[in-house]
């Protein structure tokens, strides 16, 4: 295995709101930033010494021996993909977006130690490398104006800026293929398709898998669909859980019947949900299953908050993030792409949950007030619509 | 020799809340005017759709073959038609006026219709005549094509039925009802109210298998015997009609249902006793039970459909939407609660500016066309949510703003579109 730190390494101090830790400690797909863009270059068969990265940038291994490649003569070099390729769809938030038909990465190639990222994009010679090969196609709400999808990278050809919580969230399940591909296919009995599973993963006969990374000691329960996702080290996945295009970090413990989308759980979380999709979900945050996060604005781009201003995201679903630590009980809603804090505790209102009983004759039709179930007869004495009209008049008659 | 002619005439029946008119309603994956078309011209009909009655009389004048007259809110089946022609030219005797005796399928769709009971059969406005039998014109299409009741004769249209009995829900200490789903091709209803178009088409499954197997019958009869079991859930997942370009995830599960062309089924996904669309996208997990997908539709994540009726273009997201009707390009989330059932009494809905029964314990509700239920809200049912009805969350049931004084690990509670400690909240605010 190649050593890591290596590679030179620009540090601009960068922090990814809520979590606030620094970008290159942010744990992704069983390792850190740092070490997951650490573990591509190596795979990439290029000398991690001629390599120079921010500390927010990250290219897969293909990218990087195609950058090599193309670098003929003297450097420095730059990695720039065509601005119309999929990864465009990553840079929304991005502190410098396209410019000449290109999109630029903060990775260079034979750049000399010590130069300043200001000066390397000046100096370095963008070297044009081709973008994703293989694309999938994600089916968005018949809202708003065409298209009604979004063509996302599908394949190992991966490079991104991760500048945003959002970028987390869009980068973790991309860079899915490529681990796999990496990981090689693992024959297991069972419902297990195109998969790298580990030797001690425990998967019931009946769970589902396919194009998907499972490491150690992953139990997965009956009824399970695991697609396109990478399962951490010591994850629990109750029975029918469902997982699709997400990231689930180490120890993630999901609970029966929860269906992730588009997820991704930075780890030893305890997580259940109805439906949650395109959330990021910071370290041991615990979830209950009533807790919604609004993906969705009726086809409107949906706008996230960066240092203090509204940034359009460029997407139409988008969901939201929650900080470290955080515990979300019953009934939080949330709108689309606000970031919870880092330990944000949220419970019931007081007058949502039902304390307290009145002590009514049997068949009285019962509602919700203010903590009580009070007969609806006293709760709303003017109104009584017809839904409700004879079941009270059963209940006064069996009086 | 010409084709005899049938008349569609107009009146002025619209579908609320779509306010379209009758003949632009919905069946399977076309209009009921196409259906219409299409059973006229099976029967051996050349149909025409006259502006009025005074056209369709004057141009009746000059026909020298027994003709027909139906309002254009009448949907029929090619089978009754075809069986009715059949059957009213044998008797000889005009007029002769459509009837169907009440079986499972006519008393499925029966409510709120205006047609004639008599006994143990229903009249409907479809009517064989001639030239000589013509009454008096009528601005009022309704008004002169019952006219020809007080002399004509009821033909009584033979039909054949398989009814399938499903216990429905019991609840309370009642006695559990059953539901009798009728599968016949020979069926004729008048769409007055957004429910025909409802239960039409939930019972369209059959009536669009029996086509199928008699324009295919040998496909049919192999997709059946390959089967190689007499078990009818097995033969179901054979009898599965899929259009061109369907790509199926080989984890997805279909049972005796029709799929149209360019239909996307993804992983997990479930279609049972189904109508699908072409075009339409179904997500993972999804799952129609006895349900008909419009054209182009998106039916996303984890959703469960089940004897629900949708128009093209939507979008449905829901965990469980049951008995209702989605109009076109309308859009229901995933936290919208459709209620579909009343506890005592039957539903009623909003019919000729007062209310009626449906006669039905278990029904959800319409969306109109367009409209959007986008937020977590419960509606009773049998409501009717306008075209172009925009739902959406109170805005201080959202946490949109995050305080920026927020204490770690301090309980907090939805409050005014914010969090705010718990304890601090706003009494009958949520």
């Amino acid at each position: 295995m190649v050593p890591f730190q290596q590679m030179a390494v620009i540090e601009t101090g960068a922090c990814i709101e809520p979590f606030l830790d620094p970008v290159g400690q942010l744990p992704l797909l069983g390792l850190s930033f740092h070490q997951l863009a650490e573990q591509e270059v190596a795979a990439s068969g290029v000398d991690p010494r001629r390599i120079i990265r921010a500390d927010y940038a990250i290219a897969t291994a293909a990218l990087i021996k195609e950058l090599a490649d193309r670098a003929q003569g003297g450097g420095p070099w730059r990695l720039t993909v065509p601005a119309d390729s999929a990864l465009g769809q990553l840079s929304p938030g991005r502190s410098e977006q396209a410019q000449a038909g290109t999109l630029p990465f903060d990775v260079f190639l034979d750049a000399p130690v010590g130069a300043g990222l200001e000066e390397l994009r000046q100096r370095a010679k963008p070297v044009l490398v081709s973008g994703p090969a293989r694309l999938f196609r994600r089916e968005l709400a018949r809202l708003g104006p065409p298209p009604h999808h979004q063509d996302l990278p599908d394949d190992d050809r991966i490079a991104a800026h991760v500048e945003h919580w959002m970028h987390l969230l869009w980068l973790g399940p991309l860079l899915v293929p490529a681990l796999r591909r990496r990981r090689g296919t693992t024959w297991r009995r069972g419902q297990i398709h195109r998969s790298w599973v580990a030797k001690s993963a425990k998967i019931h006969p009946t769970a589902y898998v396919e194009d998907s990374v499972v490491e150690a000691d992953v139990q997965i329960g009956a009824g399970c669909s695991i697609r396109q996702s990478y399962l951490g080290p010591g994850s629990r996945l109750g029975d029918f859980t469902k997982v699709v295009r997400s990231v689930m970090g180490p120890a993630t413990h999901t609970l029966a019947d929860g269906t992730f989308m588009y997820v991704v759980s930075l780890g030893e979380g305890t997580l259940t949900n109805l439906l949650m999709r395109d959330v990021l979900i910071g370290r041991r945050v615990f979830l209950t299953t009533g807790v919604i996060f609004w993906a969705d604005d009726l086809g409107r781009e949906i706008f996230v908050d960066q240092r203090g201003a509204r940034l359009g995201s460029g997407r139409r679903v988008l969901g939201g993030a929650v900080g470290h630590g955080s515990v979300l009980g019953a009934r939080t809603i949330v709108a689309p792409g606000v970031a919870l804090p880092n330990r944000t505790t949220v419970v019931m209102r007081r007058d949502e949950g039902v304390t307290k009983i009145e002590n009514v004759p049997p068949g009285t039709p019962l509602c919700w007030d203010d903590a009580r179930l009070v007969p609806y007869a006293q709760l709303r004495a003017d109104h009584v619509p017809d839904e409700i009209a004879s079941i009270l008049e059963d209940s006064r008659a069996n009086r | 020799m010409s084709r005899p002619k049938a008349f569609i005439l107009p009146t002025a029946t619209r579908i609320a809340p779509f306010g379209d008119p009758v003949s632009e309603a919905y069946f399977t994956d076309e209009t009921v005017r196409a259906s219409q078309l299409r059973a006229l011209r099976y029967a051996g009909f050349e149909p025409v759709a006259p502006a009025s009655v005074a056209e369709a009389i004057a141009a009746a004048q000059a026909e020298t073959q027994p003709m027909l007259f139906l309002l254009d809110r009448v949907f029929l089946t090619e089978k009754a038609a075809r069986d009715f022609a059949k059957q009213a030219r044998k008797k000889k005797r005009l007029p002769a006026a459509l009837a169907l005796p009440i079986n499972a399928s006519v008393e499925y769709t029966l409510p709120l219709q205006d047609v004639l009971v008599d006994h143990h059969r229903v009249v409907h406005d479809v009517v064989l005549t001639d030239a000589a039998h013509l009454p008096p014109p009528d601005a009022d299409a309704v008004a002169w094509i019952r006219r020809f009741r007080e002399d004509a004769l009821f033909v009584d249209v033979l039909m054949r039925e398989v009814v399938i009995e499903a216990p429905l829900p019991v609840i309370g200490e009642r006695k559990g009802a059953v539901l009798r789903y009728p599968l016949t091709s020979t069926l004729v209803v008048s769409i007055e109210h957004w429910t025909h178009i409802l239960w039409l088409n939930q019972i369209a499954f059959g009536v669009r298998w029996i086509e199928l197997m008699r324009r295919r019958p040998l496909w049919a009869a192999w997709r059946a015997a390959t089967a190689f079991s007499l078990d009818a859930e097995r033969i179901l997942m054979r009898l599965v009609s899929k259009g061109r370009n369907v790509r199926v995830h080989p984890t997805a599960t279909l049972m005796g249902s029709i799929i149209g062309d360019n239909v996307t089924i993804g992983p997990h996904v479930t279609v049972k006793n189904s109508i699908v669309g072409a075009g339409t996208t179904l997500l993972d997990h999804s799952a129609l039970v006895n349900s008909v997908v419009g054209q182009n539709n998106l039916i996303t994540e984890n959703t469960f459909m089940v004897s629900t009726v949708t128009y093209p273009d939507a979008t449905v997201g829901n965990y469980k939407l049951q008995v209702s009707l989605i109009g076109r390009g309308a859009y229901v989330n995933a936290w919208a609660g459709f209620v579909d059932a009343k506890f005592v009494g039957q539903v009623a809905v909003a019919h000729k500016g007062g209310l009626a029964s449906t006669e039905r314990q278990f029904l959800g509700s319409v969306v109109g066309h367009r409209a959007r239920v986008a937020a977590k809200v419960l509606i009773h049912p049998g409501r009717e949510i306008p075209n172009d009805a925009l739902i959406v969350m109170r805005p201080d049931e959202v946490v949109s703003t995050i305080p920026a004084d927020l204490v770690p690990d301090r309980p907090m509670v939805r409050d005014g579109g914010t969090l705010v400690p718990l304890g601090t909240e706003k009494k009958g605010n949520p």
